[in-house]
């Protein structure tokens, strides 16, 4: 999982070989959190308040949905390399950005994963 | 089971009206899944505005039960539209897929004068003369013997009971006639105070009780004569007198009460409201007669679906059958009903006013709901049937007009306030009398309460459904939630 993590970080943001801690912590950790986040917000959107009430289910709310995605991406990366790093950089910046993108592209993957089972929401986003 | 129902004249095919808008609501007739209805218009003014636009209303539940039900659903079905029709010249089993409905009766030279009709010309002189005693013969006032009978017979029973009397040599009606089994039964609807109706019904009956068929001699038959229950304008030309409708009916009545065929009628109901202040518009026929939908003849309607509810040990002797409301009132509402009666037959309904309000005001707003999507009921392609779901919201928008705008005229003497549609974002205040309590947290029956149900009951429909008859299902399922919503009805 790990190694996956670390490619798929180092093909989007390229190596970096001052930061070991990238490699060895950050990306298997924050590549991690972000697929369970997604999984979450997909589950929540599409099998709890999809199925449950009648309230979230919309085009603009998936849209609502997608911006949180990015945000929490981006919030989790930031604070996790800040945390082992001690330090943010350019790098961890490029990260952190380009996990908000990859946490969105797990909700979106998983929003076509998940919207059959949903009643509300089933033809969310298309 | 089948039972034909004959509307004889302007009412009958007014009544016939309000009964297709009872089936279209659902109402469960009996427990027969087969039961039949082969309702038959009997009229010579056949361009009648109340003739035509029945005609087409039949023919049009005739269609969306074809398309938003299933040919073969049975009649006892929870469902809009259950009762199945049939058309009365296509009765063999193997004709249930027709495309069209057939509902007029045809009268052979129903373009000619009634002079024409009786061979007049060609009679002796002393005949002529006998004639010329019982009708009148002048050419322009009034004229009885040189009567067109295309626009009918212009309130003159004894034109109608002859013309009337040719029924039996009609084809249709020996193709009735023969194909009439033990277990049908026939209903007959009319006015009393008329031409077509007060001739037709005594006719009927006695053609019916001296047919060659036995199961049709013997059938059970139930009626409904309507007294009169509205006036018409006082128009010194018209040959439509409000002032001699009591008249005419105490004469019919006479004559039903000495006639040995009438009497054998299993069940008479008889309808009359006195309280007549308004006044419609004096038209004698044609297509201008076209008038708008009252109180009576709903509740002519229900005669028809309590005949049928009624099994044949209650029908062995004759009995007459009066309707009362449980208060007066002008304008009535639904709460002046009887409990029976607002089970029975307005919360039906009810339930379809509540459908007709979601698909032709509710739902074209709702492109955000799962269902409204192209690859579920695919509501902006129109289902996929785009002259059929046209014709759908077309059946709703009718009875919206019948029930909401023509039965609370003031000109038709009882005005009857049942539904209020205008209201564009919620179905609070959908019945008179009964509006849906809202509060801080509980805003009542709101597009979006009712756009969750919409999505909820179509999302557990089976997948393999025509997307037709799950719109009809989930529009069917959603009032039904409405109604519990609702609650007791006024």
């Amino acid at each position: 999982m790990k190694t996956v993590f670390t490619w798929l970080y180092e093909l989007l943001c390229g190596a970096n070989d001052d930061l070991p801690e990238f490699r060895d912590t950050i990306f298997g950790s924050v590549g991690l959190a972000s697929l369970l986040l997604a999984l979450l917000l997909a589950a929540l959107f599409y099998l709890l308040l999809g199925r449950w009430r009648h309230v979230w289910y919309k085009l603009s709310h998936w849209v609502v949905t997608l911006l949180v995605c990015l945000v929490a991406g981006f919030g989790l990366a930031f604070g996790i390399a800040r945390q082992t790093l001690g330090i943010f950089n350019g790098y961890a910046m490029l990260f952190a950005v380009v996990n908000g993108i990859v946490l969105m592209s797990y909700f979106i993957l998983f929003s076509l994963l998940f919207k059959r089972f949903s009643v509300y929401a089933k033809r969310t986003p298309f | 089971m089948r039972v034909f129902i004959f509307g004889i004249g302007g009412t009958g095919a007014k009544v016939l009206r309000s009964l297709t808008m009872l089936l279209a609501s659902g109402i469960r007739i009996n427990d027969s899944s087969d039961l039949t209805l082969v309702p038959i218009i009997v009229d010579t003014d056949a361009h009648n505005g109340n003739t035509a636009r029945t005609r087409d209303l039949l023919r049009s539940y005739y269609t969306l039960r074809r398309t938003f039900v299933g040919a073969q659903a049975a009649s006892d079905a929870p469902s809009f539209f259950n009762t199945q029709l049939r058309s009365f010249n296509r009765l063999d089993a193997t004709s249930s897929d027709a495309a069209d409905l057939d509902v007029q009766l045809n009268f052979q030279n129903q373009d000619d004068t009634f002079a024409n009709f009786i061979h007049y010309h060609g009679l002796e002189q002393q005949d002529k003369d006998v004639l010329e005693l019982l009708y009148n013969d002048s050419l322009d006032e009034a004229p009885e013997l040189h009567l067109n009978l295309n626009v009918g017979f212009k309130g003159n029973p004894n034109i109608g009971s002859v013309v009337f009397n040719d029924l039996k040599n009609q084809q249709q009606f020996k193709n009735l006639e023969s194909s009439f089994t033990a277990t049908d039964r026939v209903f007959i609807i009319s006015s009393i105070f008329g031409g077509t109706g007060a001739s037709g019904f005594p006719t009927l009956v006695k053609l019916i009780r001296e047919s060659d068929n036995a199961n049709l001699a013997t059938t059970k038959i139930g009626a409904v004569t309507v007294m009169p229950y509205f006036n018409v304008d006082a128009e010194e030309t018209s040959r439509i007198q409000s002032a001699i409708f009591d008249t005419k009916t105490k004469s019919a009545l006479s004559f039903y009460a000495g006639d040995q065929h009438m009497n054998s009628i299993q069940a008479m109901y008889y309808l009359a409201d006195k309280d007549q202040g308004g006044s419609l518009r004096n038209v004698e026929g044609g297509p201008d007669q076209l008038t708008d939908a009252h109180l009576v003849e709903f509740l002519a309607a229900t005669a028809i679906v309590d005949f049928i509810g009624k099994k044949d040990d209650e029908l062995l002797v004759p009995q007459c059958y009066e309707f009362g409301a449980e208060s007066g009132g002008n304008p009535l509402t639904i709460g002046a009903f009887a409990e029976h009666t607002k089970q029975r037959y307005f919360r039906p309904l009810a339930a379809f006013a509540y459908a007709a309000k979601m698909a032709t005001d509710l739902i074209p707003h709702m492109r955000a709901e799962a269902f409204y999507n192209g690859k579920e009921l695919n509501i902006d392609g129109k289902l996929g049937v785009p002259s059929e779901y046209q014709k759908l919201l077309q059946f709703f928008a009718e009875f919206q007009k019948w029930s909401g705008t023509e039965m609370s005229n003031k000109d038709n003497g009882r005005a009857f306030l049942s539904f209020y549609y205008g209201d564009r974002d919620h179905l609070n205040q959908l019945l008179h009398g009964k509006p849906i309590p809202t509060g801080f947290f509980n805003k009542g029956l709101t597009q979006a309460k009712v756009a969750g149900w919409l999505t909820k009951n179509e999302d557990g429909l089976p997948k393999d459904r025509r997307k037709t008859e799950k719109y009809l299902d989930m529009l069917y399922m959603t009032a039904q939630q409405c109604l519990a919503e609702l609650g007791q009805l006024p």
